[in-house]
């Protein structure tokens, strides 16, 4: 391909959803099946271009530019592997989070606002793994966040507005984190960008100062124990497709952003010698087993997950800072597996709070009844959360456990089973309890929902079983749900391929 | 042409075809789907009887090809221990379908019920023919979730409540297992089974190894003190389940700690490191604990549960005393057990739905109003007291000759009281069922079914026949696989 093709066509990537966002806002007054139409386009074509950029990618030609744009920096792109990795799945799940959101936020008024603002945090999110360099990075990675802030007060009830706040203050603490961090990096090494494989070369206190900052940053945006307080209210308080975004893309980008500072600007050979991720060993550890112990007493659904999501990314964080090649693959393998597993558990509760009317997983006794193909889906993604084989977490614990046996820290593997156990603890007992035991029953609604409901005349429309519902809520949870399990039984797990051969680059 | 190497994937994939097509067929049409569900299962137990001569002429079975990569591959192998396991495990499904139809006959959710039990007879295949540790944990998991579908089917109170302690002990197995396994694999850099032994050191290191295959399969199997979900999920499940989860399901976490002895470990290492005493402790506790709990149970099906943890206590006895007769000894009891105890639940269950009654207070002079269901009791708690020339007998025969080889001339009498106490809880239920006082014995007969008495029949037969016919085949097979497995190193 020409490289000036080429360029273009990776900046439609984040072009498209901007461009898309922007449209939608000037459209807002056209029919709802127009505005659909450009949703779903606006998140279908960064999927296409990122799919052809496989060919060259293997083909091993150098995907890399810097724009003259915004002086003195400059922006710059840089597709290697294992941001190849986070851009396939963060476009392949902004597609597909954006089908279903079209027919869960049916009825909404401010829908058009909302759809806007997803938009342009998707094409913040792609610009993140596609930066070529911190500033690029940093640039995209504050636009996601702020525009996540609208998402997350979607509602205007008193109590988003103060999640949506909580929620701004952590994300600006950490842009500031991240701003410093950058700026002592560039004064140090004179650079900024990314695959050069270890910028700082000596442990000088103005480096450990900058990875702090970048721990905070990244540790902010991935809810990792003590920086998580806001996500359990943002997800409580969101629009449900808000909160998918957030953990199956957003969380992500903590990780990612992790994985380039500890890869791309101190290396992992230089961290290992000065141990400087060896106390976040310990907060992973303590996230793994503080998210799970606190998802079990959550009756909210949402929450519920919420609290799972920080223990999953305790895995994550995990795996990078054991600094062994087998960990952080296993590491980078759960980005994947955390992202089909969770995603498909929000997709489903989504599903079944709208079917149920009602988020207390203790009012969703026989959910099986009502809505079995949901909650089939839900079941088998809450079997992939405790690990089961061949669904993907196992894989992930898998390569996580050999990891953190090669470190000599079998008692790890321990951690991770304790959180197995905790997963199957919170998560089976509302599998159970949809099919098993209990009649069919309703519950009643709540704040956040009642709120959707006033503004919705189209309240249980399309949002009943598979059967009843719409091919926009049923396809997105089919998809994700062989996401969880497909690639295991294949021949060859080639994501998980790809992963090997993106952190072979780090070691 | 479909290369011999194939059978257990075709096996497999069969049955897992099966147990959906059969979901869907009950819901369509209840008689259509129990007759599918029955010949599929009779279909898989031919073909594994077909497997024989190639098994005898050409040794393991072993497939050609490698599944799946989650995140190593896995392949399947079909030993004379698997084997043997499979052929036991597909004829007592066999006969659990059979007699399902007359006693789940006015149950609810069949579809469910039939889909899960020939999945559970996948995972079940699944794990017994698995090649490799990665395969035996991926039927294991599978196993757990399926049976527990089978556990709750009545979906009362009580039966939640074992369901819950059951899928939860059955998950911290499975994460023992896995636990065990990625251990084995750091260390060994192998799973596959059919080596001499993966694992040639006695460390720290390979103790944990050891003791957590020996929490997971011990859970499984309803060892002291794991046992705990056990009186519970046994009893509150239909009675043809019961009689699978009792007759073979247990055997499965038997056939796991075998695996772990003779396939990771080997003989000599776990002799020379005296690991085998850990087990031989856990036996002596659960026989006894098992017989004198069962002692006390007044509920025919939880009698029944207590006694199978004794009776696996057997079987880990005449694993852990390490000499060839014993493990025969063990090998054996593992296909007796399968045969009373699988026939004394479907007893158990005839009498619960022809009566109502489950309390063995209640039970006197049944055998007036039932007489081929409770003779068939009778011949299987006969073969449980271990009077000749019941299997009973035999396996108990073998196992106090193996604890002499042994030089453990203790382990005679341990076995002598479990018999007695066998013979305090089995004998008065058959005494006051056919000599009870007068004035219980009216009434008219409450036979089970033909359908129901069939399998029960059959599996009273199994207690003996073989012991009377001149090449007893279930010992002949016991004998040549501890044969192998000893003499292999």
């Amino acid at each position: 391909m020409h490289p000036t093709l080429t360029t273009i066509l990776i900046s439609f990537i984040v072009l498209t959803p901007l461009l898309g966002g922007g449209a939608l806002y000037l459209l807002r007054k056209s029919s709802i099946g127009l505005k659909e139409r450009l949703i779903t386009v606006s998140t279908l074509i960064p999927l296409i271009i990122t799919a052809f950029l496989y060919g060259p990618l293997r083909r091993g030609e150098e995907l890399q530019k810097t724009f003259d744009l915004l002086p003195p920096l400059g922006l710059s792109y840089r597709v290697d592997i294992l941001g190849f990795y986070m851009l396939l799945l963060f476009v392949f799940f902004g597609f597909v989070v954006s089908i279903y959101a079209q027919q869960y936020m049916k009825g909404d008024k401010k829908a058009d606002r909302f759809f806007a603002c997803m938009l342009l945090a998707l094409g913040g999110c792609y610009g993140v793994a596609l930066a070529g360099d911190f500033f690029t990075f940093y640039l995209f990675f504050e636009f996601m966040s702020l525009m996540f802030f609208v998402l997350v007060i979607h509602h205007q009830t008193e109590a988003s507005l103060k999640a949506g706040l909580k929620f701004l203050f952590m994300t600006i603490t950490a842009g500031v984190a991240l701003f410093l961090s950058a700026v002592i990096i560039l004064r140090e090494t004179g650079s900024l960008a990314l695959g050069q494989g270890g910028l700082v070369t000596e442990a000088s206190p103005l480096a450990l100062l900058a990875f702090c900052g970048f721990m905070v940053a990244f540790g902010t945006k991935a809810a990792l124990v003590p920086l998580h307080f806001w996500m359990p209210d943002a997800y409580a308080r969101a629009p449900l497709p808000a909160a998918v975004i957030s953990s199956a893309i957003m969380l992500k980008t903590g990780a990612y952003g992790m994985l380039r500072v500890f890869g791309d600007v101190y290396g992992f050979s230089f961290l290992a010698g000065a141990g400087w991720a060896q106390p976040l060993i310990y907060l992973a550890s303590l996230s793994i087993l503080l998210g799970s112990a606190i998802a079990l007493v959550q009756d909210d659904l949402i929450r519920r997950l919420a609290y799972s999501g920080i223990a999953q990314v305790g895995y994550i964080i995990l795996g990078i800072s054991l600094l062994q090649e087998a960990a952080v693959a296993g590491a980078v393998y759960h980005i994947m597996a955390h992202a089909f597993m969770k995603g498909t558990l929000f997709l489903c509760a989504g599903a079944v709070i709208r079917g149920m009317g009602t988020r207390k997983i203790s009012e969703m006794k026989g959910a099986g009844h009502q809505m079995p193909g949901v909650m089939l889906c839900f079941s088998a993604a809450a079997l992939t959360a405790v690990g089961m084989p061949p669904f993907n977490v196992f894989i992930s614990k898998w390569y996580l456990s050999l990891g953190a046996l090669e470190e000599g820290m079998p008692v790890l593997v321990g951690v991770l089973l304790v959180s197995s156990f905790l997963n199957a603890a919170y998560y089976l007992p509302i599998a159970i309890q949809a099919f098993f035991g209990v009649p069919a029953g309703h519950g009643d609604g709540q704040e956040e929902e009642e709120a959707f409901r006033q503004t919705a005349a189209a309240r249980g429309e399309g949002q009943g079983d598979f059967k009843a519902g719409s091919w926009k809520t049923a396809l997105p949870i089919l998809i994700l749900t062989i996401g969880c399990g497909a690639f295991g039984l294949l021949a060859v797990n080639w994501p998980l391929e790809i992963v090997k051969a993106g952190v072979k680059a780090f070691f | 042409m479909v290369a011999l190497a194939d059978a257990p994937v075709i096996i497999l994939a069969f049955v897992f075809l099966a147990s959906i097509a059969a979901f869907f067929l009950v819901r369509r049409n209840r008689r259509w789907g129990e007759g599918f569900a029955l010949v599929s299962s009779i279909l898989v137990f031919l073909t594994i009887l077909s497997l024989y001569p190639a098994l005898r002429e050409g040794g393991p079975v072993v497939s050609a090809y490698t599944f799946f990569s989650f995140p190593l591959a896995i392949h399947f192998r079909v030993d004379h221990l698997g084997y043997s396991m499979a052929l036991l495990i597909s004829f007592l499904w066999v006969l659990a379908v059979i007699y399902s139809r007359a006693y789940m006959a006015h149950n609810h959710a069949l579809d469910r019920y039939y889909g899960f039990l020939l999945a559970a007879l996948g995972a079940s295949l699944g794990i017994v023919m698995a090649g490799d540790m990665l395969g035996l944990l991926l039927f294991f998991e599978l196993m757990a979730v399926t049976s527990y579908v089978l556990v709750i089917h009545e979906e009362d109170p009580p039966a939640m409540f074992a369901g819950g302690k059951y899928i939860y002990m059955a998950m911290a197995a499975g994460f023992a297992v896995f636990f065990s396994t990625i251990l084995l694999y750091f260390e060994a850099g192998d799973l596959a089974f059919g080596s001499s032994g993966l694992l040639t050191d006695a460390t720290p290191f390979t103790l944990a190894i050891f003791l957590g295959f020996l929490t997971g399969f011990g859970i499984k199997a309803g060892a002291f003190p794991l046992h705990v979900w056990l009186p519970d999920a046994h009893p509150a499940a239909p009675a043809p389940v019961s009689a699978l989860l009792s007759g073979v399901m247990v055997k499965i976490g038997v056939f796991g700690l075998i695996r772990v002895f003779y396939e990771v470990f080997s003989i000599g290492l776990i002799q020379q490191a005296g690991w085998h005493r850990i087990t031989l402790a856990l036996a002596v506790i659960t026989i006894l604990l098992g017989s004198a709990l069962a002692l006390r149970q007044d509920d025919l099906k939880r009698r029944l549960a207590y006694s199978t943890i004794a009776q696996v206590g057997y079987i880990y006895l005449g694993l852990s005393l390490l000499t060839e007769v014993a493990l025969t000894g063990a090998l054996f009891h593992i296909f007796a057990h399968a045969m009373m105890k699988g026939c004394l639940f479907l007893c158990a269950g005839a009498i619960i739905l022809q009566t109502g009654k489950r309390r063995i207070s209640h039970l006197g002079g049944i055998g007036l109003k039932m007489p081929l269901t409770m003779a068939c009791f009778t011949l299987a708690a006969l073969s449980m007291v271990g009077i000749p020339p019941f299997n009973g007998f035999l396996s108990k025969l073998l196992l106090s000759l193996g604890a002499l080889d042994a030089g453990a001339p203790a382990y005679v009498f341990l076995l002598i009281i479990s018999s007695l106490l066998n013979a305090a809880y089995y004998l008065p239920i058959v005494v006051a069922a056919f000599f009870a006082p007068p004035g219980e014995t009216g009434g008219n007969s409450l036979e089970a079914p033909p359908v129901m008495l069939a399998p029960i029949i059959v599996l009273a037969a199994g207690t003996f026949v073989f012991a009377l016919a001149p090449a007893n085949w279930p010992l002949e097979m016991a004998r040549l696989i501890a044969g192998t497995m000893i003499n292999h190193f």
